[in-house]
């Protein structure tokens, strides 16, 4: 009992001579915070990015694509951003099918801003995406958008979202369609929240390959409109035609050879995989990655960088070390009178120990707690700026 | 010691030798209780070690010394250390104060330093009473570092006070405050001893203080 209160009064005093003096304690517990917070705010970061991609790059088993570079194509298959080089014909899904379960995967589009990902049924499935309000596409021009997407745009079913406009001074370019937001998908906390996902086909009616033609007359193939500007409506503005004549849609050339960006394909055992691991490397135009192993080499040049950074923290902890323990020496050499002090007034040389123990746990308490909280607050931020 | 017991302290066959070669001698000297003495002598005669080896802080070289009831030349530094703590308040120059304390803070620090003391509401009452008597009452809650000289050694007297010593030594307590101030300073500490009967030995160099108390000790001279 006796103890307890000796504490509670070295902690009353503690306390009292830090409020005194705000400004010195206040600058060694940010000195100490950051110097504590910076090495594990990169640590749990690391980790927390880490985890993200590593989860998703996991449940990616191997992507087929055009020959080129494995790492455009993981990012494009994993996290849609960027683009393969080339494309792949869609009969590679047919090919992949052969060895397990696949779906395609078209990324080159986007609509207010998110990717619009042109695939099938079998990828919501293998992900796991449920759907929240509506239902999932059926026809061409329909639209399931992910819960970040419809969330930042207010989308719901029965919403229309306009495909972004490609270059104005590419005439040849296709128009802009008019998509029907058909469901909203529940959230997973992944790259699919923040993606729109269309039938594959819906994509190429994006790309213009796949339309429908109004009647073609002398008048409509170069006419003038009420601005004066001219026209060609021999093909007709999709954003009509999706909605109201899809009997009348039909594709220029093969299905088989519709560009895709890429299949993912699930084997449906080991020896499947090897097998079209091994029939795949001879192929002469595609490609198949595994996104563990790149991701894996991407992440360890990062870990790279990070060994680098240690150094500097290392550095930064001693100088603060320094720095602290010369405040601390000079604090308690301009303060030995008080100490002297505490022993006329009957304190034991155990109790004034205990009086400065507990003033320097406060100092470096505060300055933990104060590295936690900035650790953590520097972790939702990188986790909100993660969130697709 | 008892409360009968007449003397306060007894000296005989003193010698302390300092470090220096100083020798302090006192062959026999007693001082009875609530006697209030001033200790005089020009510098390096031996006040301020007299009052140490009476605190129990120094031993003398020889000779016996009895301070309310305890032999402090047989006591070993634990006994010497608890009967300090419990019986004898010192009182030097410009004794420190706390200054991230309030007034009251500061008189009552004893009681979250010392383990045998417990800081309740009675300690606290006669704490405002002391500072009451020595003219602080309306600082009771000032912080200690927007004190004048005079004051914080006031506030260091009721800090000595607050313990119920029975015998109050000040090492040249009032030295660094005006003559008016010090011999006010003076006053309260004398009308404080009386009423609680406390012996009190009060080391100056200024013999106009000096007489205001009715017994004197001069070192290196005559008493």
């Amino acid at each position: 009992m006796a103890s307890v209160h000796a504490f509670g009064h070295a902690l009353w005093l503690a306390w009292r001579a830090l409020l005194h003096r705000p400004g010195q304690a206040a600058v060694i517990v940010l000195g100490v915070s950051f110097a504590l917070a910076a090495p594990r705010f990169t640590l749990q970061a690391s980790e927390l990015v880490e985890g993200l991609l590593m989860s998703r790059a996991e449940s990616s088993p191997i992507l087929l694509g055009a020959k080129g570079a494995p790492v455009e194509l993981t990012l494009a298959g994993l996290f849609f951003t960027g683009r393969p080089q080339d494309p792949t014909p869609y009969a590679a899904l047919a090919e992949a099918r052969r060895w397990g379960e696949a779906a395609p995967l078209v990324v080159r589009h986007s609509a207010g801003g998110a990717p619009v990902v042109g695939t099938s049924v079998e990828y919501l499935e293998r992900r796991g995406l449920t759907v929240r309000e509506g239902r999932r596409f059926a026809v061409l021009g329909e639209l399931l958008a992910g819960a970040s997407v419809a969330d930042r745009a207010g989308l719901k079913p029965g919403d229309q979202l306009r495909s972004d406009g490609v270059n104005p001074n590419d005439l040849g370019a296709a128009a802009p369609l008019l998509l029907q937001v058909v469901g909203v998908l529940a959230p997973t906390g992944g790259p699919d929240d923040g993606a729109l996902f269309t039938d594959v086909r819906t994509t190429w009616a994006l790309d213009g390959a796949l339309h429908g033609h109004g009647a073609a007359t002398p008048e409509t193939l170069a006419g003038e409109d009420a601005d004066g500007q001219a026209l060609n409506s021999a093909v007709m503005l999709a954003e009509e035609a999706a909605l109201e004549s899809l009997s009348g849609f039909h594709l220029h050339g093969e299905m088989s050879d519709q560009p895709i960006s890429a299949v993912l394909l699930w084997p449906r055992d080991d020896k499947a995989r090897d097998q079209l691991l091994g029939e795949v490397a001879l192929h002469p135009r595609l490609m198949a990655v595994q996104p563990p192993e790149v991701m894996a080499r991407l992440w360890s040049m990062a870990l790279q960088a990070r060994r680098g950074l240690w150094v500097i923290f290392a550095a930064v902890g001693l100088t603060t070390a320094a720095f602290v323990a010369q405040t601390l020496s000079l604090s308690l050499r301009l303060r030995a009178p008080e100490r002297a002090l505490w022993r006329d007034l009957g304190a034991s040389r155990r109790r004034v120990a205990l009086i400065v123990g507990v003033e320097l746990a406060v100092l470096f308490g505060a300055a933990a707690l104060l590295a936690l909280g900035l650790s953590e607050l520097g972790l939702w931020a990188l986790q909100a700026a993660l969130a697709p | 010691m008892s409360e009968a017991d007449p003397l306060s302290v007894e000296v005989e066959g003193l010698s302390h030798t300092t470090a220096d070669g100083f020798v302090l001698r006192l062959p026999r000297w007693t001082v009875s209780r609530g006697a209030q003495v001033a200790v005089l002598g020009p510098s390096g005669s031996g006040k301020t070690t007299l009052l140490r080896l009476l605190a129990g802080l120094i031993l003398p070289t020889s000779g016996r010394l009895l301070v309310e009831g305890l032999v402090l030349t047989e006591s070993d530094e634990a006994a010497r250390r608890a009967h300090r703590q419990q019986h004898v308040a010192l009182l030097q120059q410009d004794s420190p104060v706390m200054e991230a304390l309030t007034v009251e803070e500061n008189v009552l620090l004893p009681f979250r330093l010392s383990p045998g003391r417990t800081l309740d509401e009675a300690a606290r009452d006669r704490a405002r009473r002391l500072l009451l008597a020595l003219g602080l009452g309306g600082l009771v809650h000032r912080g200690a570092d927007r004190l004048s000289a005079g004051e914080r050694q006031r506030v260091a007297l009721a800090r000595a006070l607050v313990v119920r010593p029975r015998l109050l030594l000040c090492d040249e307590a009032t030295a660094s405050l005006d003559p008016a101030a010090a011999a006010r300073s003076l006053n309260l500490t004398q009308t404080v001893c009386d009423e609680e009967g406390l012996t009190l030995l009060w080391v100056t160099h200024d013999l106009g203080l000096a007489a205001r108390l009715p017994q004197r000790l001069l070192l290196g001279g005559e008493a």
